[in-house]
């Protein structure tokens, strides 16, 4: 008698081979083990310093704003890379098998890091109120505040996880970092290459110049937002700018993630 | 029919180059080979953890990256977070599979009794032994009930009497309809085990025994080499009472047969030529044999050297 493949017909004691749920499961696992783990005393042991070190002596909001935004774009970056550097081990690519889709696999681990760096920064602002109540922002600003800053740190933390191993080959990282340092020091390098290719080509390096200004801008223009929120035109199409590259990181680190080889044996 | 079909799988930045194997369903598959011939590349691959090469497996009629959650894995290199207890551990596994509530209880208390695991359920990892995570870690892989289940070097790290209670409990996973794959070294007793054994070396699966021939396996092994160093042969006598060695045979009785893995380890980092293993249709003797390139060959035996050796019926083979 032929043996019965369970594969193509699962007997009523087998799980469902998809589960719809599983993200948000996932996501609920990561951050139980990363409090089970008192990896989180890191962050939140942070998130309570920095107000009673950095903001005690603030008398203005702005510059209590300034160290919330700084303060949380290096914390962004520090729980991503930790929670990849998670991601990556044997066990957890054993949780992979179970949730069967590398979508869901590398979000889950994406929205933890957001929720894991949102968790601070509530911290650290609630402590700010009670440590320095003269230099608190008002409610309204903070109103249009918070939404800027979930937005950058998604965005920083979407970044930070396409710069990992865990997603992206070597040449990968090293084309994202380029795309990124060169805008940034292009008033450096910019000079340098034009004696280098000569004058004929100024209008051409002005060219590029705009492209990269172009692209700068609104990056940097998001930090400002969430230090200094004010509500007009200018901050919404920040806003889309950013909601945009946000999808374009998370379609990216999707794509790369699909096709990178993972070990678990 | 075939659990798992694997169709000329090249796997990049691993030695796998050219495999291809059908395992049927509800069998036991061994695949042998030497450290770093890449048996955990492939079993990583059956898995669907390669990126690019996924559609060269197919588990039934699907792609293996769609039916992940129909295999379990189980790996010395997975090591479980030691702040939680067994319990929490398996819980939250077959929750993440989907495993409702209703049913919670039914898989977690089957995979508790099919590893052998009841008395610790309540126990940490941390405090458990390395056996015992070893069988904590087949449970998380068998808590889906899973149709595959890939096995990595189950019996490495532990003691005689632990090895011989891990295949007890594989053997026992045999009759609960799923497909068992096994990646070893050739260190564990194969006939009790197998239906069928690959011989992976040189990137591709050079040889497959089947049930029969797998028990046709002597229980004597002969090693035949050329002279052992004095702390070569000094290791090797010290390892099993089964191992009775001369300057340049060693036998292998009863239950030294298992260190054979380990006794061709110590003659290689020695640099000992070995000649052949008997008998003859060892699977690690084809290994052995085709892991030697000619160039390797005509280093240790100059070519007029070569004739002599086989006409005196010693077929000289080293690693590489």
């Amino acid at each position: 008698m032929q043996p019965r493949l369970r594969i193509m017909s699962p007997d009523s004691t087998d799980a469902p081979a998809t589960n719809p749920h599983s993200r948000w499961q996932l996501v609920r696992l990561i951050l139980s083990e990363y409090l089970q783990s008192q990896r989180i005393l890191i962050e939140w042991g942070s998130a309570i310093a920095v107000p009673f070190l950095l903001i005690r002596d603030s008398t203005n909001a702005h510059t209590m704003m300034a160290t919330w935004s700084l303060y949380t774009i290096l914390l962004a970056l520090y729980t991503t890379s930790v929670l990849a550097d998670i991601a990556e081990q044997p066990f957890q690519i054993q949780r992979l098998l179970a949730v069967q889709s590398r979508r869901t696999y590398i979000s889950a681990y994406l929205i933890a890091a957001i929720i894991i760096v949102m968790s601070s920064y509530v911290i650290m602002m609630t402590l700010s109120f009670f440590v320095a109540p003269i230099a608190h922002p008002s409610p309204m600003v903070l109103v249009v505040s918070i939404p800027c800053m979930c937005l950058l740190i998604s965005v920083v933390a979407a970044l930070m996880l396409m710069l990992t191993p865990l997603v992206a080959s070597t040449q990968q990282r090293i084309v994202v970092l380029l795309i990124i340092t060169i805008p940034l020091s292009w008033n450096i390098i910019g000079p340098a290459v034009l004696r280098v290719i000569g004058p004929n080509y100024t209008s051409l390096m002005a060219g590029v110049t705009t492209l990269w200004g172009i692209l700068l801008w609104p990056t940097l223009h998001l930090y400002t937002t969430t230090i200094t929120p004010k509500i007009d035109y200018v901050m919404l199409a920040v806003l889309l700018f950013h909601v945009v590259l946000l999808s374009i990181f998370i379609r990216q680190i999707i794509v790369w993630f699909n096709k990178k080889s993972l070990t678990i044996a | 029919m075939n659990a798992i079909a694997v169709t000329q799988l090249a796997v990049p930045f691993s030695p796998i180059r050219d495999v291809s194997l059908r395992i049927p369903a509800q069998s036991c598959y061994g695949i042998i080979g030497a450290s770093g011939s890449g048996k955990s590349a492939l079993l990583n691959a059956i898995a669907g953890l390669h990126g690019t090469q996924s559609h060269q497996i197919r588990m039934g009629t699907q792609s293996v990256r769609v039916a992940t959650a129909m295999i379990g894995i189980m790996s010395p290199r997975i090591q479980p977070p030691t702040y939680l207890t067994v319990q929490q551990l398996l819980y939250t596994q077959a929750r993440l599979y989907g495993i409702t509530d209703d049913m919670l209880l039914v898989h977690y208390q089957r995979a508790l009794r099919w590893c052998a695991i009841e008395q610790l359920a309540h126990k940490y990892i941390r405090q458990l032994s390395l056996f015992d995570v070893r069988r904590v870690m087949l449970a998380c892989a068998l808590i889906n009930r899973p149709a595959l289940l890939l096995i990595d070097e189950p019996t490495v790290g532990l003691y005689a009497h632990e090895q011989h209670a891990m295949i007890d409990i594989i053997e026992n996973l045999r009759d609960r309809e799923m497909t068992i794959v096994i990646a070893t070294r050739g260190d564990v007793p194969l006939e009790s085990l197998f239906d069928t054994i690959g011989v992976l070396a040189d990137g591709r699966i050079i040889s497959e025994l089947d049930a029969q021939q797998i028990r046709t396996l002597p229980r004597t092994i002969m090693i035949r080499t050329n002279d052992i160093p004095t702390a070569a042969f000094e290791n090797i006598i010290t390892l099993d009472h089964g191992i009775v060695a001369t300057r340049r045979t060693i036998v292998l009785t009863g239950d030294g047969v298992q260190s054979l893995a380990q006794i061709l380890q110590i003659l290689l980092h020695y640099n000992v030529h070995i000649f052949r293993i008997e008998p003859r249709n060892h699977p690690l003797n084809d290994l052995v044999k085709q892991s030697a390139t000619p160039q390797v060959l005509a280093q240790i035996y100059p070519p007029r050297n070569i004739t002599s050796e086989i006409d005196d019926g010693l077929t000289p083979f080293t690693e590489k």
